[in-house]
């Protein structure tokens, strides 16, 4: 699995990282760092990734299975 | 739903809303928000026959849902009913899938990131003082024509496209006789919008990179057969940028302006606290939600709240409906500037919502805070209502007569 973050709609709500903090990470301004890239997620973490994903208020974090 | 649940009928204004919608008809603009709790309350998936058939579906919860889950709703079938489905007027990024529509995104995003945007401010408060000052002597005006009409435009061609400033007249009228000119002449507009584009795109590729958003476009991404995105699809993204952000932000700007000239006492608070007015946008933008519907088409027969979809059926979500959704909001019709709203699902929901939230996000605020300096009594001319109409897909307003105390001009 693999996720994807929209930088055109990243708004620096925090919430991915509050939600899954062992998959999303922000940079020094509050956004995801992994804004504008494509990300491979271990399989242990899928679910955590699901959750962080589906809690951005912004629509910004696409799961790509 | 049951049948026993449902409220039995929606008839109002003459027409049966839950079993001969029409998103187009009077019957629903004059009676918008009758209409949308009705539909809330008995019939959360409507049917329509206008256009050759289609479903409306309201809800907040289902609109989430579809918009989520492009494997079974697809975009390429057309954002109305009446697309055909050809190849050669089409708007991208709208009316692809991922993952070939996953890839304009990550092409275009960074420009449209709010960092990006950011940039943009001291431009489009130059640009907001600009057109007040056109009118500001005159004590009164027509908001939507002296303004709201106007920034959009602008604020895009000047600081995204880069276009020279001989250009923007033109373009600015045809993009106007494209969004809001008689309908039998829209389409004249949007071949002009089209052909100018076109042209850009072929004269700024013959020039040296300047590294912005159209330097992004014809760089161009991979179609999904690993060629390289035809010129075609290049000039789709330009007209899909000015399609989508053109008459919607002109709506959410008027929507500003109607709502502080009928909201004296929210516009005072406003006025003093200026951390009050990102939420009282984000309010504006749920409220006057400016894309009433867009479509997806069933890839497979599947069902929405109990309502059987069959494979080739097309639905339109009611992003204005859902914005609107009593489950999720208190007096849902009513703006609350203190109301916090987790997600603004007027600009959509799963990989197409909107990039240009940002860009409408800023240019509201800007014009907000701009109104309260300059046209702090604002208010509607004596005995007036705004006019508002829409089609399948937008909410607009034609018309809104405000006045205010005269001022003096602040740039030469
Ligand atoms: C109040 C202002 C705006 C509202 C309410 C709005 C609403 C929306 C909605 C609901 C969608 C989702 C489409 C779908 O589900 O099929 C969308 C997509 C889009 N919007 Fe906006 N929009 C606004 C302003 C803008 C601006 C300023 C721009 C560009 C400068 C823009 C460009 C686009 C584009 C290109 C898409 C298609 C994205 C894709 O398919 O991936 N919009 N908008």
């Amino acid at each position: 699995m693999k996720y994807v973050v929209d930088s055109a709609l990243c708004a620096a709500h925090g919430l991915c990282a509050d939600t899954a903090p062992d998959v999303f990470t922000l940079d020094d301004d509050g956004f995801n760092a992994a804004a504008g890239r494509t990300v491979d997620v271990p399989e242990h973490l899928e679910a955590a990734a699901r959750e962080g994903a589906a809690a951005c208020p912004e629509s910004a974090i696409q799961i790509q299975d | 739903m049951t049948t026993s649940e449902r409220k039995t009928t929606g008839e109002i204004g003459g027409r049966d809303h839950f079993t001969d919608f029409d998103l187009d008809s009077k019957e629903f603009s004059e009676n918008f928000d009758e209409v949308v709790s009705a539909v809330h309350q008995g019939c959360p998936v409507a049917r329509s026959e206008a256009q050759g058939g289609y479903w409306v579906v309201s809800g907040f919860d289902d609109v989430r849902a579809i918009g989520q889950d492009w494997q079974t709703w697809t975009n390429t079938n057309g954002y109305e009913p009446t697309r055909s489905g050809t190849d050669d007027a089409r708007l991208y990024p709208l009316e692809i899938d991922p993952p070939y529509q996953t890839r304009w995104r990550a092409k275009l995003g960074e420009y449209f990131s709010p960092r990006a945007i950011r940039s943009n401010k001291d431009s489009i408060r130059r640009n907001v003082n600009e057109l007040i000052d056109q009118f500001i002597e005159d004590g009164e005006c027509d908001w939507v024509d002296a303004f709201a009409a106007h920034l959009p435009g602008r604020v895009f061609f000047s600081t995204m496209l880069g276009v020279p400033l001989d250009d923007l007249p033109y373009l600015q009228a045809a993009a106007d006789q494209a969004v809001r000119g008689p309908v039998e002449d829209r389409m004249e507009g949007w071949n002009k919008v089209g052909a100018y584009l076109a042209g850009y795109l072929e004269q700024r590729a013959k020039e040296e990179p300047r590294g912005d958003f159209v330097d992004a476009v014809l760089e161009g991404v991979t179609t999904d057969d690993g060629e390289p995105a035809p010129f075609m699809h290049k000039v789709f993204v330009m007209v899909d940028m000015l399609a989508g952000g053109l008459a919607t932000t002109t709506f959410l700007l008027s929507g500003i302006a109607h709502f502080l000239a009928t909201h004296p006492e929210d516009a005072r608070r406003l006025a003093d606290d200026p951390g009050l007015r990102p939420g009282a946008v984000e309010e504006v933008i749920r409220v006057y939600a400016s894309i009433l519907s867009l479509g997806r088409t069933a890839t497979k027969d599947t069902e929405i709240a109990g309502q059987p979809i069959r494979k080739g059926e097309m639905v339109m979500l009611s992003y204005a409906a859902a914005a609107r959704d009593p489950r999720h909001f208190a007096n849902p019709h009513e703006i609350d500037i203190t109301r916090r709203i987790p997600t603004n699902i007027a600009f959509g929901y799963g990989p197409h919502r909107c990039i240009g939230s940002h860009l409408a996000r800023l240019q509201a605020l800007t014009a907000m805070e701009e109104m309260l300096r300059r046209l702090p009594d604002l208010s509607m001319a004596e005995g007036q209502e705004p006019v508002f109409s829409h089609s399948t897909v937008t909410r607009d307003m034609d018309t809104l007569p405000v006045r205010f105390t005269p001022g003096a001009k602040e740039t030469s």
